[in-house]
């Protein structure tokens, strides 16, 4: 069977409401993914499904051509890994202790895993947290907790990453920072990242392909030039959405509502 | 987490070193227990008898009071301690401890009901044990139909559920406990209140909560890698590849017994789940792999601590143990409280 992260007339729903409704996705390695989409449109249940964490609702998810359900966790964990929107922590711990925590899946058993270290100090160079590497992360900012988050993820050293809202508390250099990253690893590494976002625009920039969801089963897949044009977005927004160039590039701008003052 | 802590995590060689220092310190707590005793004993007397059989009467209290007080008293301990860090991990919630979930109540109204009927030591103990692990069972299976409703929903978040319904429980079973006490006719009165404030003057199997506690510390050792996976929440964790559903029935299970055997032999003890493990967290830091085997042998101090103060502070009366532990624990863990960041 093919490799890649696969779904075949993947349908999600939840609390009885269709999502998405036979979705077919092919994520080979290389490939960068935006899920994009109106808020409760189902992003973040698409991610979740994606990364094995809930069942589908029709339809099969499939990475290198076996059911993820299938996977025993820990498997899966080697092979992908999945960013979640937030992380709440009721205990302290140091920057540097939630990183390495990523290592698990790839240590043995009884490995206690001090010398395994060279990931998360990668991965804390990457997102220049080595200063904070001795704090404590419940005394982080929202954004420098998010850094640390991805991090993280990075630090798993996985051939898939789902990402749910990587930008969110983010300032606009880590914003450009984590997707050049993500970008990065796609091209130099081989490896597969889908994330879900917001801007329009940042995705546009950052991806290879799209994923366009209106909540109400309708979902776009493919490269994203086909996916993301300003009659697909506004159909998904029900907000006019109009494509403008700027120095040779796209740009999308959603219109003004009437009656709102200048 | 002051800034020149060590960047890289805990390595065991440092976590090794902590423990045998904790453990000389355990080991050192132990000996003064045995060796200080009432008025009428000087420490130079225990001594003897404890190192040469004497034949004096000296000796029998040595090796047939002190000896096995202080042995269950550091199981007892270190059993609460384990089992309150355990749960603080399981419902994410640094106020969980066997009493906040309800354990120690359902111990209570068993051993009371016990009491009540006339039964003598063991029918006591069997009855904690069976109100503990009743409660626990109680609380751990609408917790868990929470968690299957909640896994179906969109969102799975982290239960808080778990301590809610450990709270109405303790709640309700504290209610009983007291209903039991008015009806309890005079003479049997004074027993229960004893049990209910902690009392291990008469522990029956000495050696049982010293095991126990090996046992669980053996058996939560190698999950120390997943508890700080899931101490981070359950969906990262189960995203690293822990069956969050899994590990939380083991330590529940682990914890419960704990608790049982530590109420049966001693009653009530407070505080020791609360207090120690936070304040050892302070100390060695957040990994439950140092941090569990830490609290098991800090546990045991402080209530060892305890007791010797208990029996000797009010000599040739001795003070329920729970009592001393509550009063040296509220100040601490209000002080822990109010520094809380």
């Amino acid at each position: 069977m093919s490799a890649g992260l696969v779904t075949e007339a993947l349908s999600l729903s939840v609390r009885g409401r269709l999502l998405v409704r036979a979705l077919d996705l092919r994520v080979m390695p290389g490939d960068v993914w935006c899920v994009l989409g109106p808020n409760g449109a189902g992003k973040s249940t698409l991610l979740r499904t994606l990364a094995g964490l809930r069942d589908p609702d029709g339809g099969r998810v499939m990475l290198d051509g076996r059911d993820v359900g299938d996977y025993r966790p820990i498997e899966l964990a080697r092979r992908r890994g999945f960013l979640p929107q937030s992380i709440v922590d009721a205990f302290s711990l140091t920057v540097m202790e939630a990183v390495m925590s990523a290592r698990h899946p790839s240590l043995p058993f009884w490995a206690w895993g001090e010398s395994d270290t060279a990931h998360a100090e990668a991965a804390l160079d990457t997102f220049e947290l080595e200063e904070l590497a001795r704090r404590d992360v419940t005394t982080l900012s929202g954004g420098e907790r998010q850094r640390v988050n991805i991090a993280t993820l990075f630090t798993q050293d996985v051939d898939v990453l789902l990402l749910d809202e990587p930008l969110s508390s983010l300032d606009l250099h880590h914003q450009m920072k984590t997707l050049h990253e993500l970008m990065r690893v796609a091209m130099e590494a081989g490896k597969s990242v889908v994330y879900t976002v917001h801007d329009i625009n940042l995705a546009f920039q950052h991806a290879t392909h799209a994923v366009l969801l209106d909540g109400k089963g309708g979902a776009l897949a493919g490269p994203k030039d086909d996916v993301v044009t300003s009659e697909h977005l506004s159909a998904a927004f029900h907000h006019p959405i109009h494509g403008v160039m700027l120095d040779d590039e796209l740009f999308f701008r959603a219109g003004r509502l009437h009656g709102t003052p200048p | 987490m002051p800034d020149n802590a060590p960047l890289r995590p805990s390595t065991f060689a440092s976590a090794l070193r902590l423990w045998i220092g904790m453990l000389l310190c355990g080991l050192a707590v132990l000996l003064a227990s045995v060796l200080i005793g009432g008025a009428d004993s000087s420490v130079r007397e225990s001594w003897r008898a404890l190192v040469s059989s004497t034949g004096t009467p000296m000796d029998a209290i040595v090796w047939q009071l002190r000896v096995p007080r202080a042995v269950a008293a550091y199981g007892v301990g270190g059993l609460l301690a384990v089992s309150g860090c355990l749960m603080q991990i399981l419902v994410r919630n640094p106020l969980a401890d066997p009493y906040t979930l309800g354990l120690s109540g359902g111990a209570a109204v068993g051993a009371l009901g016990m009491m009540l009927a006339g039964a003598g030591a063991l029918a006591t103990a069997l009855g904690a044990a069976a109100g503990a692990l009743f409660a626990c069972v109680a609380v751990f299976v609408l917790a868990h139909r929470d968690l299957l409703a909640r896994a179906r929903a969109a969102q799975r978040e982290d239960s808080t559920d778990l301590i809610l319904i450990g709270v109405m429980l303790a709640a309700g079973l504290g209610a009983i406990v007291s209903m039991m006490l008015v009806l309890a006719p005079d003479r049997n009165l004074r027993g229960m209140l004893f049990w209910m404030m902690g009392d291990l003057s008469g522990v029956a199997n000495w050696s049982l909560p010293v095991t126990t506690l090996l046992a669980a510390v053996l058996l939560v050792l190698p999950l120390g890698r997943q508890l700080n996976l899931l101490m981070r929440g359950e969906e990262s964790a189960s995203a690293l590849g822990v069956r969050p559903n899994a590990v939380k029935s083991m330590i529940f299970a682990i914890a419960s017994i704990a608790t049982a055997v530590a109420v049966t032999s001693a009653g009530t003890v407070g505080f020791v789940g609360l207090v120690v493990p936070h304040a050892l967290r302070r100390i060695v830091g957040n990994d439950q792999r140092v941090l569990l085997p830490a609290c098991a042998i800090g546990g045991g101090i402080v209530v060892t601590i305890a007791d010797t103060i208990s029996r000797v502070v009010a000599d040739p009366i001795q003070l329920p143990v729970g009592a001393v532990m509550a009063v040296i624990g509220v100040p601490t863990f209000m002080v822990l409280l109010v520094r809380r960041r």
